[in-house]
C-alpha cells in the first residue's frame, strides 16, 4: 500500500484540509452570529442576544441556539426568544452573495418573556399608540351627566317644598299672634282688676268715687265688648289654622310638580354611556394593536423601496439582465412555541413564508400564520405586501372562548361596573393600504354579569338597587371598534347595541329612583307638616283655655259689680246720710 | 508604535537586500499598487492580496507599495467614482458585466461598484509606468544598497537577525 500512496504528502494535506474546514466553520459561525446580532439589532431597534451558532458547511445548515430579541417598547421584556432554530440554506445562493433559507424550523418560541437586563439600545423612543376616538369627549359628557344626577340627589330640597315653607311660615307667625293675644288679655284683665279694686273703694266712700261709679256701667260694657271680641278672635284661631292647612294641602300638589321638575333628568345618550364604560377599557388593547402595527411597518419598511443603497464608498450599479433578489430570503420557516394570551398559556405552531430583507424584490408577499394547538381556538394571520408598487398589510386575528378575568368598567370615584369573569370571542381585521387604515375589531361576550358600584362622588344617588335590577337583563356584549384614518393618526369608532340597552336600563333606573326619592321626600314633608300643625292646634286649644277662662272669670266678676251697682243705682241723700259716721253733723 | 514607524523602512531595506531580482521587486511594487488603490471589501482585492504571496514577487515591496498607494487611493475616490461610473455605463459592455455578475462569486467581486471599477482602471493605467520606474530604480539601487546595508549599524539594527539568516538561506 505504502508503495502506491505517498502518505508523507497526503496526510499533512488532509489534516490541513480538515483543520481549514473546522476553522472556516468556526469563523463562519462567528460571522453569522455577528450578522444575526448586528442585523437583528438594526432591524428591531433593541438588543439581540444569541448564545451559540453552528454552521454545517457540507449540509448547508445553520443552527442558532437561544436567541433573545428584546422588546424595543418594553426593555425588560423580550419581544421573542427561541431555544433552537435550524435553517436549511441554499449553498449556491451564497456564491451569488445571497442567503436563501430554503426551509427552517424554530422550536421553543416564546413571546414577552422577562429579561434580567434592559434590552434598550436607545432611550426616549416613545411610540405609544395614541388612539383618537370619534366623539372623544363623550366619556367626559357622561361624567358630567352623572355628576349632575348626583347633585340632584345630594341637595336636600325638603326645605324648598311649598308645604313645608308654608308650615314654617305659619309656625313663625303664630308666636307673634299668640303674644299679641296674651298682651291684650293681660291688659283686659288688668283693667278688670283695676275696676274691681276701685269699685271696692267706691263702696266704702261713694261720694268720693261718685264720678267713677257714674261711669262704671259704661266702662264695664266696653270691657265686655272687648272681651267678646277677644274671645271671638281666639275662637276663630282654629279656623285660621284650618285655612292654612288647606293652603298647605294645596301646596302639596305644587310640591309634587316641583319635585318632578327638580328631578327631571334628560335620558342619557347611549353613545355617551358606551364611551364612559368602554373607551378606557379599549384604549389599552387598541392602542397597543395600533402601536405594534406601526412598529412592524417601521421594521418591515413602510415604503416599497429597494434597499440596494450605497453601503460603503461609491455606488453599486445594477445591470440590465441581472435578476435582482433580496440579500436574505427565508422561503419557509416552521414555528413551534408558546405564548401568553389573556393570562393563559397557549401552545403555538405556524409558518412564516417569504420573509426577506428586500420585500420589494419579491414576487410574493410575506405571510405569517400562527395558530394555537390543543383545545384553544386562536389564529393569527399577517400578510405584508411590499412588492413593487404595493404597500399593503393585512392582519387577521381570531380567537374564540377567550377566558376573561374579572374587571371593572367606568371610573372608580363615580360609577363603575364590576364585570364577572367570562368567555369572549375576539375577531380583528386590520388593513393598511399605503397609510390608510381600514378595519375593525369585534368583541363578543356572552354570560355577561354586571354589578354596579358607586364611588364617593355618587354615594348620595339611590340608584344602586334599581340599576342592578334594570341591568339584570343585559347578559351579553357585542362591541365593534371600527378603524378609519391613517396608521399615523388612526380614528376609532365604537359601535354597539349594548349602549342602547344600557341607556334604557339607566333611564328606567333613574326614573324609579326619582319616583322613590320624591315619594320619600313628600312623605317626610307630609309627616313633618302634620306633626307641626297638630302641635300648633294643641297649643291653640291650650291657649284658649289658658286665656279665655281666667278672662271670663274676670268679666263675670265685673258683671256682678254691674248688677250690684244697678241695685244700688238710685243714690238718696238719706242713704248717703246714713252712711255718714255716728255723730256726724249731716247724719 | 516604534514598529509602525520602522516597518516601512524595514520593508524597503529587506526588499533591497533580499537578493530578489529587479523584475520581482518591480512586480511586487506593481501588485502592491493595484491592491493599494482598490477598496478592500471585495473578492478582487482579496485575490490580489493572495496573489502577492502566491506569486514569485517580493512581498515586502508589495506590502510597502500597498500601504503607500492606499493613502493615495483614498484621496482619489471621487475621481475613481466618476471614472468607474462612466466605465460601468458603457452600454456595449453591459451584457458582459451582467454575465460576469451572474457567474458564481460574481457579486462578491464587487466590480459593479463605481469606486472599485474606477480604482481598477486607474491601477491598470498605472501598471506599466509603475513597473518600468520601479524596475529601472531597483536595477540601479539594489547593488549599492546591499553593500551599504551590510556596513551600516542602523541597517543591521533595522534588519535585526533576519539579514544573516536570509543571507545564510540564500547561500
Amino acid at each position: 500500500m505504502n508503495r502506491w500512496i505517498r502518505w508523507e504528502y497526503l496526510v499533512p494535506r488532509l489534516l490541513g484540509a480538515i483543520v481549514a474546514v473546522l476553522v472556516v466553520q468556526y469563523l463562519m459561525g462567528a460571522a453569522i452570529r455577528h450578522v444575526v446580532v448586528s442585523g437583528g439589532e438594526g432591524f428591531v431597534g433593541a438588543k439581540v442576544e444569541l448564545a451559540h451558532t453552528r454552521v454545517g458547511l457540507l449540509g448547508g445548515t445553520i443552527e442558532l441556539h437561544d436567541l433573545r430579541v428584546a422588546n424595543p417598547r418594553a426593555p425588560l421584556q423580550n419581544l421573542l426568544q427561541f431555544d433552537y432554530a435550524s435553517l436549511d440554506i441554499e449553498t449556491h445562493s451564497l456564491l451569488h452573495k445571497r442567503a436563501v433559507v430554503r426551509s427552517g424550523r424554530i422550536s421553543g418560541l416564546r413571546f414577552g418573556s422577562a429579561r434580567e437586563t434592559s434590552g434598550a439600545l436607545t432611550t426616549g423612543e416613545g411610540t405609544a399608540g395614541a388612539v383618537a376616538w370619534l366623539g372623544a369627549k363623550s366619556a367626559d359628557q357622561a361624567e358630567i351627566w352623572l355628576a349632575q344626577l348626583s347633585n340632584r340627589f345630594e341637595n336636600d330640597v325638603f326645605a324648598e317644598l311649598e308645604s313645608v315653607r308654608l308650615t314654617e311660615a305659619l309656625l313663625t307667625r303664630w308666636p307673634q299672634q299668640q303674644k299679641s293675644l296674651e298682651t291684650r288679655v293681660q291688659q283686659l284683665k288688668q283693667r278688670g282688676a283695676a275696676i274691681q279694686s276701685t269699685y271696692v273703694e267706691a263702696q266704702a266712700n261713694p261720694l268720693r268715687h261718685f264720678t267713677f261709679l257714674r261711669k262704671l256701667p259704661k266702662e264695664i260694657v266696653a270691657i265686655q265688648k272687648e272681651f267678646a271680641s277677644l274671645v271671638s278672635e281666639i275662637e276663630k284661631l282654629p279656623e285660621l289654622v284650618d285655612a292654612d292647612r288647606r293652603a298647605i294641602i294645596a301646596a302639596r300638589k305644587h310640591d309634587e310638580q316641583f319635585l318632578r321638575d327638580y328631578f327631571h333628568v334628560d335620558d342619557i345618550d347611549s353613545g355617551l354611556l358606551v364611551a364612559y364604560f368602554l373607551q378606557d377599557q379599549l384604549n389599552g388593547p387598541v392602542g397597543e394593536l395600533i402601536a405594534w402595527t406601526r412598529w412592524a411597518r417601521d421594521v418591515c419598511g413602510s415604503e416599497p423601496e429597494l434597499r440596494h443603497a450605497n453601503r460603503g464608498i461609491g455606488q453599486d450599479v445594477l445591470f440590465d439582465g441581472v435578476e435582482q433578489s433580496p440579500d436574505l430570503l427565508i422561503r419557509s420557516l416552521e414555528v413551534r412555541g408558546a405564548a401568553q394570551f389573556a393570562d393563559r398559556p397557549l401552545a403555538l405552531c405556524g409558518t412564516l413564508r417569504n420573509l426577506s430583507s428586500d420585500p420589494a424584490l419579491q414576487n410574493q408577499p410575506t405571510k405569517i400564520y400562527l395558530m394555537a394547538t390543543g383545545d384553544a381556538d386562536w389564529r393569527f394571520e399577517a400578510t405584508i405586501d411590499r412588492r413593487s408598487g404595493w404597500n399593503r398589510d393585512k392582519l387577521v386575528f381570531d380567537a374564540a372562548k377567550v377566558p376573561l378575568a374579572a374587571s371593572a368598567w367606568g371610573r372608580p370615584d363615580q360609577l363603575r361596573f364590576e364585570v364577572a369573569p367570562g368567555n369572549a370571542s375576539i375577531r380583528a381585521l386590520l388593513r393598511v393600504d399605503d397609510k390608510r387604515l381600514v378595519g375593525n375589531i369585534q368583541f363578543a361576550q356572552k354570560s355577561l354579569r354586571l354589578t354596579p358600584q358607586f364611588g364617593a362622588a355618587m354615594q348620595s344617588v339611590p340608584l344602586g338597587p334599581t340599576l342592578k335590577e334594570s341591568i339584570a337583563d343585559i347578559d351579553s356584549l357585542h362591541v365593534r371598534v371600527a378603524f378609519t384614518g391613517t396608521i399615523d393618526k388612526p380614528q376609532c369608532e365604537l359601535k354597539t347595541g349594548f349602549g342602547e340597552r344600557l341607556a334604557d336600563a339607566f333611564s328606567q333606573a333613574v326614573r324609579q329612583a326619582v319616583e322613590h326619592h320624591s315619594a320619600a321626600i313628600l312623605a317626610r314633608a307630609r309627616q313633618h307638616v302634620d306633626q307641626r300643625l297638630a302641635s300648633l292646634e294643641r297649643q291653640i286649644a291650650q291657649q284658649e283655655v289658658e286665656l279665655v277662662d281666667p278672662l271670663r272669670a274676670s268679666v263675670d266678676a265685673l258683671e256682678k259689680i254691674v248688677s250690684d251697682h244697678k241695685a244700688s243705682a238710685e243714690l238718696s241723700v238719706e242713704r248717703v246720710g246714713r252712711q255718714l259716721p255716728e255723730g256726724s253733723l249731716f247724719r | 508604535m516604534l514598529s509602525t514607524v520602522v516597518a516601512p523602512l524595514r520593508y524597503a531595506l529587506t526588499a533591497l537586500v533580499s537578493g530578489d531580482s529587479p523584475r520581482q521587486l518591480a512586480a511586487g511594487m506593481t501588485l502592491g499598487m493595484i491592491v493599494g488603490f482598490m477598496p478592500k471589501g471585495n473578492l478582487i482585492a482579496i485575490s490580489l492580496f493572495v496573489a502577492i504571496f502566491a506569486l514569485r514577487v517580493n512581498s515586502s515591496v508589495a506590502i510597502l507599495s500597498a500601504t503607500i498607494f492606499s493613502a493615495i487611493g483614498a484621496s482619489c475616490d471621487s475621481f475613481a467614482h466618476k471614472l468607474g461610473a462612466n466605465v460601468l455605463a458603457i452600454q456595449s459592455f453591459e451584457p458582459c458585466y451582467a454575465s460576469i455578475y451572474n457567474l458564481p462569486l460574481g457579486p462578491w467581486l464587487g466590480f459593479n461598484n463605481t469606486v472599485v471599477m474606477g480604482s481598477l482602471c486607474i491601477a491598470a493605467y498605472l501598471i506599466y509606468p509603475v513597473y518600468w520606474i520601479s524596475h529601472t530604480s531597483c536595477a540601479r539601487l539594489q547593488p549599492h544598497a546591499s553593500a551599504q546595508a551590510s556596513r551600516s549599524k542602523f541597517a543591521s539594527w533595522l534588519l535585526g537577525a533576519e539579514t544573516p539568516a536570509q543571507e545564510g538561506a540564500d547561500a
